[in-house]
C-alpha cells in the first residue's frame, strides 16, 4: 500500500513556510545517517567551506521572504548562488514517498537514489532522471514519486523562475517502529548547490539541492488482503470528532459515541459488534489499550486519550494474520502510530455549537523526529441535547533519544474526563412523545447518569537496528485506568438481591473499575537470509507479556443522592497474559511471498469474589459470603498469509488465521482449563494499482470468519453476554484515487452475513432465548459504505504568500441493522464537511458534521425496559435507541510558531 | 447472466433475519352459562359476578413468576373486567408479543403491585378483583350473599397467580379468549358458616374478609378454578 505525504504538514509547514528538519544534499549515500529522524548537520554536508555548524534554520512560518531574507534561509549563510539577485529557493508543497520495494523488503538494503528535477515557474516538476542509481527498483520508485510532487517555485526578485533541484531520496531498512507507513521523513528545503566555477545550467534557472529519506517496514507490507495503512493524509481528509473517529476510514470499521464522552466508543467491524473493544486489539504504538475483563465490557478500550492531531498514522488489519496480533483480535486490530510531521508550536483555539470550546497547544521541536513532541488539550462541552454535558482534558509528552544503532522513546500520558450521559430512551416512548428524542428521562434516575474516568500511562521503548538490517525492539510500559459509569439501561424493574424489601428505587448501576497494567513486548528480526538465489527470508520472534490489577464493584443507587440499595459485584482480579510468536517472511522468487507464523498465549486468572455465595436472609447461614478461584489456559494459533505477484501491481493473497479472546474472569470457574473464544478467520482477496503514477489502486476480498463463543450485549447487566458461536461471510471492496496531487479520494464498501451457528444454552431465567440457530446477529449492519475526499490548493496570493485552502468530506451510510424479532433499524446516512484556509502561520478551520442534521440512533437496543414507574410494566423487549449528534458546527482559529 | 445471479444471492442472503418476530392477537374474555351450583344439599346462584384479570404475562418458563419471567413472550397490561355469567365473547384489547412457544402464564387480578409502589393498588376500571352478589339455598333457608374480593400479590413486583400451566404459541394464534367460570369458586365455602354470617336474620350476607366464606373463594380464584386462556 502506498502511503502519502503528509498533507496536513504541508499545509502548515510547506506554505508556511515550516517544513520538517533540514538536510543539505550528499552526494555520497553510504554517508547517509541511516537515522530517519536525524536531522542532518551541516557540517556533514557537502557545501560552503564556511557553512555555519548549526543545522541550517527552515524558512519559519511567519518568515518575510524577501530577497535580503531568502539568502538568509536554509544555511544560506554565505549568500551562495552564483547570481547577485537574491534567489528564493523552492519548497516542497506536497510531497508523496516513494514506495519501498516489495520484493526488496527482506534483503536488508537502504540505497540512496540521487535525482535531478527541473522545477517549473508554476510548481509542477517537469523532468526527473538519476543522477545516482540504486539499483533498477528504487529508481523507478523514486522517480514515480518525485513526479508527484508539488513544489512552490523558486524566486529570483520575488518572481517565480525555473529551478533545478538534487533529491537524494534514502530509503531505509527496517523501520524500528514495526509497523510504521511509509512516509517522508526529511523533506528538507532547497538549498542552494555550488556548482565550483561553473554556472547554473540555465541563465533562468536556480539551482538547489535537498533530501527525503523514506520510510519503509522490514515486516511484510500487507498481511492478507485487508491490512490498511492509514495515513495522515487519508486520515485528516475528512473531518473527526476524535481520534477513535479516525477509524472510520477503514472499511467496514463504525465508530459511534454513544454513552457520553466519558466512555469508550462502540465499535463494530466485519461484522462484529466488538462493543467497547472486545472484538478488535486496539493498541498505540504496541501498546495495549484493551483492558481485560472490565466490568463495562470484555475488552474495554476507551480512545479518549488520544489527541488526533499526534496520530501519525494508522494501520487497520482486519482479520487475524499476525502473529503479533494478541488478545482481543477476533475481528481485527488497530495500532495507532503518534507523531506530529508538523513541527513547531501550534496552538489552536475552538468554539462551536452546544457552547463547545477545545483548546489545544502542541510543541513539535524543530529538528527532532517526529515522534517527539507533547501536547494538551482541553475540552469543554454542553453537549447536544439534555445531560450530555462533558470536560476533558489530555496531555502528552514523548521523546526519542540516542542516534545509531540504539534509540530510546519515552511516553508519558494522562487524561482525564467526566460527562453526564442521557444514554438510552425508548423508540416508542419518542413516538408518543413521552420523551425527547435527544432527552433524558425525567426522572433522578436517569438525570443522574454520568461517567468519569482517569488514565496515565508511562512507556520506554528501545530501538535497535543492526548494519545488516536486523533489528530488535523492547518495550516496557505502565498503564493505569480508573472508570467509573453510573447508567440506567432498564429503568425501574430491579429488586435488590441482598434485601429484597428494596426494589423499584431505580436501576441505577454504578459500575467502578480501576486496572494497573504492568506490560513488556519485545521482538527481534533477523537480517536477511538467502539459501538460494531466488529464496530470502528473515525471522522474527516475539513475546508480550501483561499482568493486570484490577479492582471491580457493581452496585444499584437510588438517585439523587446516590445511597447503595443493592450490590452486585466486589472483586478483584489478577489476571496475567504471556504471549510469544515466531513470524517468518519469505519471498519465493519475485512472484511470490509467504508471511506467517505462530503465537501462543497462557492466560492466567486468580478471582476474589466477595459477593459470590452470597446468603440471602430467608435462608439459614451455612457459609461465608465470597468465592475466591484461579484458572488458567492457552491458546495457540497459526496465522499465514500468501501473497502471489503474477504481473506488476496486482498482488493475489489468501490468509488463514486463529486468534482469541480472554474470558471474562468473573464467569470463570475454579481450574477451568480452556477460558478462550477462538476465531477462525480466512480471507482470499487481491489489490491492483494503476494508472499515472498508480493513482488508482482497488482491493477487493471475501472473509470467513468462525467464533467459538460470541457476546451481545444484556441491558440487565449492562454489559455483554455469551450467546454461542456464530459464522460471518463477506466481503470488502476499497478504492482509492489520487488523480491529482492535490484530490484524493477513498471509499471503501463492506457487507456481512452474520449469522448465530448455535443457540445460546436455554437456562431457567431465559427458557426461550430470543436467537436461535441460523439467525441474523442484531445490531450490526450488513453493509457499511464509507467516503472520504479532500481537496488542497493554493486559492490566490495575498502580500507574497499563498492562501491555500482546503475541503473535505466524508461520506458514512450503514445499512439497516438488524434487531431482535425481526426489527431493522433505519439506516444511517452522514455528511461530515470541512473547510480550511491556510495563510502564513494562521489557519482557519470551519467543520460541520452531520452536515444534513440527519436524526439518527447511534446505537439501537431491544430488551424489556420500565421508565413509568406508576405504569404497569412491560416486559416485552421494546427498541431502545442512544441518540446521534445532530448537526454540529466547530471553528477552529490556529497558528503555527 | 453472472450479474444477475450474484445479485439474487446476495439478495437471498441479504433477506436472512434475526428470527422470531412480533405479533398481536386478539383479547376476547367471556364467563359461562348462567346457572347453579348444586354443594351437598345446596344450591348456590349467582346473579352477579364480575370479574377483574390483568395484567397477564405469557412466558417461556414453565412455572412463570416474577423472576423467571423478566421478558416475558407475550402481555396484556391492562385489566379486563369480566361479565363471567356472559358466556358472549367481548374484545377487550389486544395480547402483544413475539413469537415463541408459551409455557405458562402469570396474572394478577386487577390489583398489582408494582415494584415502585408501597401497596398495591387497583387498575383504572376496577374496583376489586371480584364482585360476587348472589344466593345459596339450603332446604328452606335461602340467605343472599355479597362478596367483594380483593386479591393482591404477595410481594412487590410479584404477581397473583404464578405458573398457570399453557402451551401455545401466538404466532398461530389469532385470538386469546379468557375464560372466567365463578361457580367452582364458591365450592369450598363452608355452609354453616355463611348461614351464621346472617346474624340479623335478614337473608343477606356480606361476606367480609378474614372469614371462610371470603377466604374459601379466594382460595378458589387462586388455585383451584382459574380462568382459561384459550388460544384459538
Amino acid at each position: 500500500m502506498q502511503s502519502r505525504c503528509r498533507t496536513a504538514a504541508l499545509l502548515l509547514g510547506c506554505a508556511l513556510g515550516a517544513l520538517p528538519s533540514l538536510g543539505v544534499a550528499q552526494d555520497a549515500p553510504e554517508a547517509e545517517d541511516a537515522a530517519p529522524e536525524a536531522p542532518t548537520p551541516a557540517a556533514d554536508a557537502e557545501g560552503p567551506a564556511d557553512a555555519p555548524a548549526d543545522p541550517p534554520r527552515p524558512p519559519q512560518a511567519g518568515d518575510q521572504a524577501g530577497p535580503a531574507d531568502a539568502a538568509a534561509q536554509g544555511g544560506q549563510g554565505d549568500q551562495a548562488g552564483a547570481s547577485e539577485v537574491a534567489m528564493e529557493p523552492p519548497r516542497v508543497l506536497t510531497s508523496v514517498p516513494p514506495v519501498y520495494p516489495a520484493s526488496h523488503l527482506t534483503h536488508g538494503e537502504h540505497p540512496t537514489v540521487v535525482l535531478k528535477a527541473t522545477i517549473m515557474a508554476d510548481g509542477t516538476v517537469a523532468d526527473v532522471h538519476v543522477e545516482h542509481t540504486a539499483g533498477e527498483d528504487f529508481d523507478r520508485a523514486a522517480i514515480e514519486a518525485v513526479r508527484k510532487w508539488t513544489f512552490e517555485p523558486a524566486r529570483r526578485g520575488g518572481e517565480p523562475i525555473a529551478s533545478r533541484v538534487g533529491i537524494a531520496v534514502h530509503f531505509e531498512l527496517p523501520e524500528l517502529s514495526t509497523f510504521h507507513v511509509a512516509s517522508v521523513t526529511d523533506a528538507g528545503p532547497m538549498v542552494p548547490h555550488r556548482h565550483g566555477e561553473g554556472a547554473v545550467e540555465h541563465a533562468d534557472e536556480g539551482e538547489f539541492e535537498a533530501r527525503a529519506t523514506v520510510r519503509a517496514n522490514l515486516r511484510a507490507e500487507a498481511r492478507g488482503p485487508n491490512d490498511f495503512r492509514l495515513d495522515r493524509t487519508l486520515l485528516q481528509a475528512a473531518p473527526r470528532r476524535d481520534a477513535a473517529d479516525l477509524l472510520a476510514v477503514a472499511p467496514g470499521l463504525v465508530v459511534a459515541r454513544v454513552e457520553g464522552d466519558a466512555v469508550g466508543h462502540r465499535l463494530m467491524l466485519r461484522g462484529f459488534d466488538a462493543d467497547h473493544g472486545q472484538d478488535i486489539e486496539l493498541s498505540v504504538d504496541g501498546v495495549p489499550i484493551n483492558q481485560p475483563s472490565h466490568l463495562h465490557g470484555q475488552g474495554y478500550a476507551d480512545l479518549g486519550f488520544l489527541i488526533p492531531e499526534t496520530v501519525r498514522s494508522v494501520r487497520v488489519t482486519e482479520g487475524v494474520y499476525d502473529p503479533a496480533q494478541g488478545d482481543f483480535a477476533v475481528a481485527g486490530s488497530a495500532d495507532f502510530q503518534l507523531g506530529v510531521p508538523e513541527r513547531g508550536i501550534h496552538l489552536a483555539s475552538s468554539y462551536g455549537a452546544f457552547n463547545t470550546f477545545r483548546e489545544l497547544a502542541l510543541w513539535a521541536p524543530e529538528g527532532q523526529s517526529e515522534d517527539t513532541f507533547a501536547a494538551v488539550l482541553f475540552r469543554k462541552t454542553r453537549g447536544f441535547g439534555q445531560n450530555r454535558a462533558a470536560t476533558s482534558g489530555t496531555a502528552v509528552a514523548q521523546g526519542t533519544f540516542g542516534k545509531g544503532p540504539l534509540k530510546l522513546t519515552l511516553h508519558g500520558s494522562a487524561h482525564a474526563a467526566r460527562a453526564l450521559t442521557a444514554n438510552v430512551v425508548r423508540r416508542d416512548d419518542v413516538r408518543a412523545g413521552r420523551v425527547g428524542f435527544y432527552d433524558v428521562y425525567p426522572e433522578p434516575t436517569a438525570e443522574s447518569q454520568n461517567a468519569s474516568t482517569t488514565r496515565a500511562q508511562l512507556g520506554a521503548k528501545l530501538r535497535y537496528l543492526g548494519e545488516r538490517g536486523e533489528n530488535a525492539e523492547l518495550s516496557l510500559f505502565y498503564v493505569f485506568n480508573d472508570f467509573r459509569l453510573l447508567a440506567n439501561y432498564t429503568g425501574f424493574t430491579q429488586t435488590s438481591r441482598l434485601n429484597p424489601e428494596l426494589a423499584g428505587l431505580g436501576d441505577l448501576i454504578e459500575q467502578m473499575n480501576e486496572t494497573r497494567t504492568l506490560g513488556a513486548r519485545a521482538r527481534y528480526r533477523s537480517a536477511s537470509y538467502a539459501p538460494s538465489s531466488w529464496a530470502r527470508g528473515s525471522l522474527e520472534l516475539g513475546l508480550a507479556a501483561r499482568v493486570d490489577r484490577i479492582a471491580q464493584a457493581q452496585n444499584l443507587l437510588e438517585a439523587p443522592d446516590n445511597t447503595t440499595w443493592d450490590r452486585r459485584v466486589d472483586a478483584d482480579i489478577t489476571a496475567a497474559d504471556i504471549g510469544g510468536y515466531f513470524d517468518l517472511n519469505l519471498s519465493l522468487t519475485r512472484y511470490v511471498r509467504l508471511n506467517g507464523g505462530v503465537r501462543a498465549d497462557v492466560l492466567s486468572y486468580r478471582i476474589g469474589d466477595a459477593l459470590q455465595n452470597f446468603v440471602p436472609a430467608y435462608r439459614s447461614e451455612r457459609n461465608i459470603a465470597g468465592y475466591r478461584r484461579s484458572a488458567a489456559g492457552i491458546a495457540v494459533g497459526p496465522r499465514v498469509v500468501l501473497e502471489v505477484e503474477p504481473v506488476s501491481k496486482l498482488v493475489l493473497s489468501a490468509a488463514y488465521g486463529e486468534g482469541y479472546r480472554s474470558p471474562q474472569a468473573l464467569l470463570l470457574d475454579e481450574g477451568e482449563p480452556a477460558p478462550f473464544t477462538k476465531v477462525r478467520s480466512g480471507d482470499v482477496g487481491a489489490r491492483i494499482r494503476w494508472g499515472e503514477h498508480d493513482a488508482f489502486s482497488l482491493r477487493g476480498s471475501g472473509y470467513l470468519t468462525h467464533l467459538g463463543d460470541d457476546l451481545v450485549f444484556e441491558a440487565d447487566e449492562g454489559r455483554a453476554e455469551a450467546v454461542g458461536p456464530t459464522r460471518r461471510l463477506g466481503f470488502v471492496l476499497h478504492g482509492d484515487v489520487r488523480p491529482f496531487p492535490w484530490w484524493l479520494v477513498a471509499g471503501s464498501v463492506t457487507y456481512v452475513h452474520a449469522t448465530l451457528l448455535e443457540p445460546p444454552p436455554s437456562s431457567a431465567h431465559d427458557p426461550n432465548p430470543p436467537l436461535s440457530r441460523g439467525d441474523l446477529l442484531p445490531y450490526v449492519p450488513p453493509w457499511v459504505l464509507r467516503v472520504d475526499t479532500h481537496v488542497e490548493h493554493a486559492l490566490f496570493e495575498f502580500r507574497g504568500a499563498p492562501v491555500v485552502g482546503r475541503g473535505g468530506v466524508g461520506f458514512t451510510y450503514w445499512a439497516r441493522r438488524p434487531l431482535p424479532y425481526s426489527q431493522r433499524a433505519a439506516p444511517v446516512s452522514l455528511v461530515d464537511l470541512s473547510l480550511r484556509a491556510t495563510y502564513r502561520v494562521l489557519s482557519l478551520d470551519a467543520t460541520v458534521f452531520n452536515l444534513l442534521d440527519a436524526r439518527y440512533a447511534a446505537n439501537e437496543l431491544s430488551y424489556a425496559s420500565n421508565w413509568d414507574p406508576a405504569a404497569v410494566p412491560s416486559r416485552l423487549p421494546a427498541r431502545h435507541i442512544q441518540a446521534g449528534a445532530p448537526r454540529t458546527w466547530l471553528l477552529t482559529l490556529g497558528i503555527t510558531l | 447472466m453472472r450479474t444477475t445471479y450474484l445479485w439474487a444471492v446476495l439478495a437471498c442472503v441479504a433477506c436472512a433475519d434475526t428470527g422470531g418476530e412480533r405479533v398481536t392477537a386478539e383479547l376476547f374474555v367471556r364467563g359461562t352459562e348462567p346457572a347453579a351450583l348444586e354443594v351437598e344439599d345446596a344450591r348456590f346462584e349467582l346473579t352477579r359476578a364480575e370479574v377483574a384479570v390483568g395484567p397477564v404475562y405469557f412466558c417461556a418458563a414453565e412455572r412463570a413468576d416474577a423472576e423467571l419471567c423478566e421478558r416475558a413472550l407475550a402481555e396484556f397490561r391492562g385489566a379486563a373486567v369480566i361479565d363471567a355469567l356472559d358466556p358472549t365473547p367481548r374484545r377487550v384489547g389486544r395480547v402483544r408479543g413475539t413469537s415463541g412457544e408459551i409455557r405458562s402464564a402469570m396474572y394478577d387480578y386487577g390489583i398489582p403491585w408494582l415494584l415502585t409502589q408501597q401497596a398495591p393498588l387497583p387498575l383504572e376500571d376496577v374496583s376489586h378483583s371480584a364482585i360476587l352478589e348472589g344466593s345459596v339455598t339450603r332446604g328452606e333457608a335461602r340467605v343472599a350473599f355479597t362478596a367483594h374480593v380483593d386479591i393482591t400479590p404477595r410481594t412487590r413486583g410479584a404477581l397473583s397467580v404464578n405458573g398457570r400451566g399453557l402451551r401455545a404459541e401466538l404466532d398461530e394464534t389469532e385470538r386469546v379468549t379468557i375464560e372466567v367460570d365463578p361457580y367452582p369458586w364458591l365450592r369450598a365455602i363452608h355452609l354453616d358458616t355463611l348461614f351464621a354470617l346472617d346474624d340479623d336474620g335478614d337473608g343477606k350476607v356480606v361476606i367480609e374478609p378474614g372469614t371462610q366464606p371470603y377466604e374459601a373463594i379466594l382460595q378458589g380464584m387462586q388455585n383451584r378454578a382459574l380462568p382459561r386462556f384459550v388460544f384459538e
